[in-house]
């Protein structure tokens, strides 16, 4: 080794010592209170009595990363979540969280928003306000309303989806320096680009409703219900989005199949059973807390009280009859 | 060639475990890929998060065990001295087990929701990206690293000033492993924070730890195979080592720009993780050093390949991609997008998995006993891989560049309808070179457990006849060092194509909506690492072939049949130096002479060295006192 090697050698050390010093400044400036970097806190953000800190817990308990992907950072199999609620709002998150498996339908996030006003969780007073504030909200209901997600149908509570929405919003509030970058691209071209692609999918209908329909079973011939009454009802079922949870070929969702369910005897879950007549489907839709069937919980269940007519109400019992 | 120290063979179970569970994340690789092309395949039973968490936790069991594979099995070499205490190294085998075992049943809890909060810690899984195992795992796993720690410096002198670069290339890395985990042993309240901390695990340890152990292994290696000289292999240790922690340290920063933290952790980010290169530049140019610095045909060749996969594939995934993006202005488009793992694949994998199943090739042939074995499958095998994952590289890279357009420019933000079908056509390649690689890792598998059914009998092997070329092609020429920079140069300029290509989506048309220049630059870019890198392995590899070949027919004894020059005659002239070159270049390639004088032959070999670089190969015959010999072979 000669001279020079040696006193190289002997200057790494300090080199490395200035820059660990560097690093440690950095790092203590980042995470101290400035006025000029806001830095939000999860037990400070609350979202319907529950706190981000609880979100943060719940997200990771269902390891919500290792499929889509915060701040960046996860698995680019499903969307970056970083900015969700500021695009969507916590009324059409609270719609798709209740039911992970398709896509809110504009009744159901407007019973969310309903609910939420309620409660004194907003001040924005109608949907189309909510819409224009929310245009993320906007384009889910106009593109993709009562169409499946590839999301796995995740039974999540009240509190959870609260909770979740509460984190949602802080990390919708985290300033990620500029990422990701503002969307300045023409309308034509994005118009033009989402039908292209929207095509290769086999999604070829804007709206999507269609190609919601033809993924039902076309099981609606029986029952002494008019055809009518039948066909009308399983548009409105569609409408609402009863089916994002209830499945109408037997297999179990987030609430119970509507499959073989008329006049059938329901068990519940105070360990009665009751027989599942008009009676018994109308208070379920009003009021779905009165009686809750065994194995499905409480609160996760919108009342339509009020944004079902009668004439609606009566179809998707119609329509529920013709399920055999 | 058999093994000096019987802990050595301590090595051998480590690399079957290894091999069991590089197989089990290579298979739930390819399920991700089905998933990939069908997410409602497995919905409800093995959701994608699961597998993902499968996938990333086994990857780095197998690479962390393999590492311990390789240090028990070259630690007693090191140190001089048996690995002790050897109870402890077998108890460690059983831990991993345990710990895979627990971490494995642990971690399809997410499908329910359960972490197992208690004290606000989360005991059972914990949902962070590669740190999903829980709390128990955690702890579980520090005792491990702590244990693997110990075992490796414990081999070591017991005076520390008898420590070479690689004793302490290897301790700084150990203990590094063990200690950056430690960060993984609390819950983070707020997200930045948890980020903040996360990347002192992942990033700390592949660009920063584990690069020492690399570091300090492929010297080692490369010193024992080629004879090179150690103090030279020091001092590119000392200075590979140094130059990762001089870059990779602030070079963490390229992973705090938009976390939530300061917009100032680009400048720096930026700045030294473009400098993180340097190492891998430097590690691959010894490596080209080292080869030819061999004057006996290596008894190994397999493990060879693997350790030059190892260099390239370091400079090209790690380097070359890594630095395309790693500046705020590139990253702020592809972070979050399938261009990142096209560099994640190839740089943990490339750099440390060749590296392992290369050390793994040498351990194995050692413990059993084996001399020289046909290395035909363990070429294929090479090949597979090697292919596969370049092809998985180009499907991440160009299905993540459409991605960025899709989802970043148009803001296309939803995945069934959208992202999805943009990048179909880059999942169905993903999966076809995930089967290439698969079958690479299959025969693998079977190669080096049935080793030693393709030794090759000594005998057998002297009697080989072969026939010398008078002339070479051009691919079996040695390669010269300016050939070598070209092909260096040449990754690096499709590298700056790409980099280039990131940058232009800053550009106000191509934000406006017109993707040209970022779909162009991507595919020639793309294209063109993929295919240098594949050319350049190729071409070195060759050339490698050749002088091995060549080394091998020089050491035929040929009983007295080869010329001589007779040094002593000075009248004739057949006692110059010029004739030694004429003799050199009268022979065919892999033909010697012998050199004979009455002095010290030294000076005719440097003179020689002078003219001819490496393209001969001298071996002394006789050393004096009244007469000198040598053995002067002709090389590519």
């Amino acid at each position: 080794m000669n001279d020079l090697e040696k006193t190289a050698r002997k200057t790494v050390l300090p080199v490395i010592s200035v820059m660990v010093i560097i690093w440690i400044a950095l790092s203590v400036f980042s995470f101290s209170k400035t006025k000029k970097h806001h830095r939000p806190q999860t037990k400070n953000v609350i979202f319907g009595k529950e706190t981000a800190l609880k979100g943060k817990k719940i997200f990771q308990a269902y390891n919500c990363m290792d499929c889509h992907t915060i701040v960046g950072n996860g698995a680019y199999f499903a969307p970056d979540l970083t900015k969700i609620y500021k695009k969507t709002g916590p009324a059409w998150l609270k719609a798709f969280l209740g039911s992970p498996g398709s896509y809110p339908t504009k009744t159901m996030v407007k019973m969310q928003l309903k609910q939420l006003k309620k409660n004194n969780q907003t001040n924005i007073s109608s949907l189309k306000k909510y819409l224009s504030k929310f245009e993320g909200a906007q384009k889910r209901i106009k593109y993709r309303s009562g169409t499946e997600s590839l999301m796995p149908n995740l039974s999540f509570s009240p509190q959870q989806i609260n909770a979740l929405i509460a984190f949602l919003k802080y990390s919708s509030k985290l300033n990620t320096e500029g990422w990701p970058p503002k969307v300045k691209a023409k309308k034509t071209v994005i118009q033009r680009k989402r039908r292209e692609l929207e095509k290769r999918s086999g999604l070829s209908v804007a709206t999507g409703t269609k190609a919601a329909n033809t993924s039902t079973p076309t099981n609606n011939s029986g029952g002494q219900s008019s055809p009518s009454a039948v066909a009308k009802g399983k548009k409105v079922a569609m409408k609402l989005g009863c089916t994002a949870c209830h499945s109408t070929d037997g297999s179990k969702k987030i609430g119970p199949t509507w499959k073989g369910l008329y006049n059938s005897t329901v068990k519940l879950n105070n360990g009665k059973s009751v027989e599942a007549n008009n009676a018994y489907l109308k208070q379920s839709i009003l009021h779905p807390d009165a009686k809750i069937v065994k194995g499905f919980h409480k609160g996760k269940m919108p009342s339509f009280e009020g944004n079902i007519s009668d004439e609606q109400l009566s179809n998707v019992i119609a329509y529920i009859k013709s399920l055999k | 060639m058999k093994i000096r120290y019987q802990t050595q063979k301590l090595a051998y179970r480590f690399f079957v475990s290894m091999l069991i569970i590089f197989a089990l994340q290579v298979a739930f690789g390819l399920l991700l890929a089905v998933i990939q092309m069908d997410p409602d395949l497995l919905k409800g039973v093995l959701n994608f998060n699961v597998a993902r968490a499968f996938h990333l936790n086994l990857g780095i069991v197998w690479l962390v065990t393999g590492f311990i594979g390789t240090i028990l099995f070259i630690g007693p070499l090191l140190g001089e001295r048996e690995v002790r205490p050897a109870w402890l190294a077998k108890f460690l085998l059983i831990a991993i087990w345990v710990v895979v075992a627990w971490t494995a049943a642990t971690l399809p809890l997410a499908q329910k929701g359960i972490a197992g909060w208690l004290w606000n810690q989360p005991w059972l899984q914990q949902g962070k990206e590669y740190l999903e195992a829980g709390r128990i795992s955690d702890i579980l796993l520090l005792v491990g690293f702590s244990i693997f720690a110990y075992l490796t410096v414990h081999m070591f002198p017991k005076k520390m000033k008898k420590w070479n670069e690689m004793h302490w290339g290897l301790a700084i890395g150990v203990s590094g492993l063990a200690a950056m985990w430690v960060f993984s042993l609390w819950f983070s309240k707020n997200l930045d924070v948890q980020e903040y901390y996360r990347w002192f695990i992942v990033h700390y340890w592949v660009e920063g730890v584990w690069e020492c152990i690399h570091i300090s292994l492929i010297g080692f290696l490369l010193y024992k195979f080629f004879g090179a000289d150690e103090k030279e292999v020091g001092l590119a240790v000392f200075w590979g080592v140094s130059l990762v922690v001089l870059t990779g340290l602030l070079g963490n920063a390229h992973h705090y720009f938009w976390i939530g933290t300061p917009a100032f952790w680009q400048f720096w980010g930026s700045l030294f993780s473009a400098l993180e290169p340097l190492p891998m530049v430097f590690c691959i140019w010894h490596v080209y050093l080292d080869e030819k610095h061999g004057t006996k045909p290596l008894e190994n060749k397999a493990a060879f390949y693997f350790l030059f996969g190892s260099a390239i594939f370091e400079l090209v995934g790690a380097g070359v991609l890594g630095f395309t993006q790693t500046f705020a202005g590139t990253n702020v488009w592809e972070h979050g997008t399938w261009v990142t793992p096209a560099h994640g694949h190839m740089a943990l994998f490339g750099t440390f998995g060749f590296l392992v199943i290369g050390a793994a090739y040498e351990a194995i042939r050692q413990i059993k006993g084996i001399g020289r074995f046909k290395d035909q499958l363990s070429k294929l095998s090479f090949g597979l891989l090697f292919v596969g994952m370049l092809g998985m590289v180009g499907s991440f890279a160009l299905g993540g560049t459409k991605e960025i357009y899709i989802y970043r420019v148009l803001g296309l933000d939803w995945w069934s309808h959208a992202v999805r079908p943009a990048m179909s056509l880059s999942r169905v390649l993903l999966a076809i070179f995930g089967v290439l690689f698969t079958i690479g890792v299959i025969i693998l598998i079977y190669d080096l457990m049935t080793l030693e059914n393709r030794e090759i009998e000594a005998e057998q092997d002297r009697f080989i006849q072969m026939e010398a070329p008078a002339q070479l092609g051009a691919w079996d020429k040695s390669m010269s060092a300016f050939e070598f920079g070209t092909w260096i140069a040449g990754v690096w300029f499709f590298g700056l194509i790409v980099t280039a290509g990131l940058f232009s989506f800053n550009l106000h048309s191509v934000r406006l909506g017109n993707p040209t220049i970022p779909y162009v630059s991507a595919i020639f870019g793309y294209s063109g690492i993929i295919i240098v890198t594949s050319i350049f392995a190729y071409r070195f590899l060759k050339a490698f072939e050749q002088r091995q070949k060549l080394l091998q027919m020089i050491q035929i004894p040929q009983n007295g049949n080869l010329k001589t020059i007779d040094l002593r005659d000075k009248v004739s002239s057949n006692g110059t130096n010029g004739s030694i070159l004429d003799a050199y270049k009268k022979i065919d390639y892999g033909q010697a002479f012998i050199l004979i004088d009455d002095q010290d032959l030294m000076h005719q070999h440097h003179r020689l060295h002078e003219v001819l670089g490496k393209k001969f190969v001298w071996e002394d015959v006789q050393n004096g006192p009244d007469l000198w010999k040598a053995k002067v072979g002709k090389l590519n």
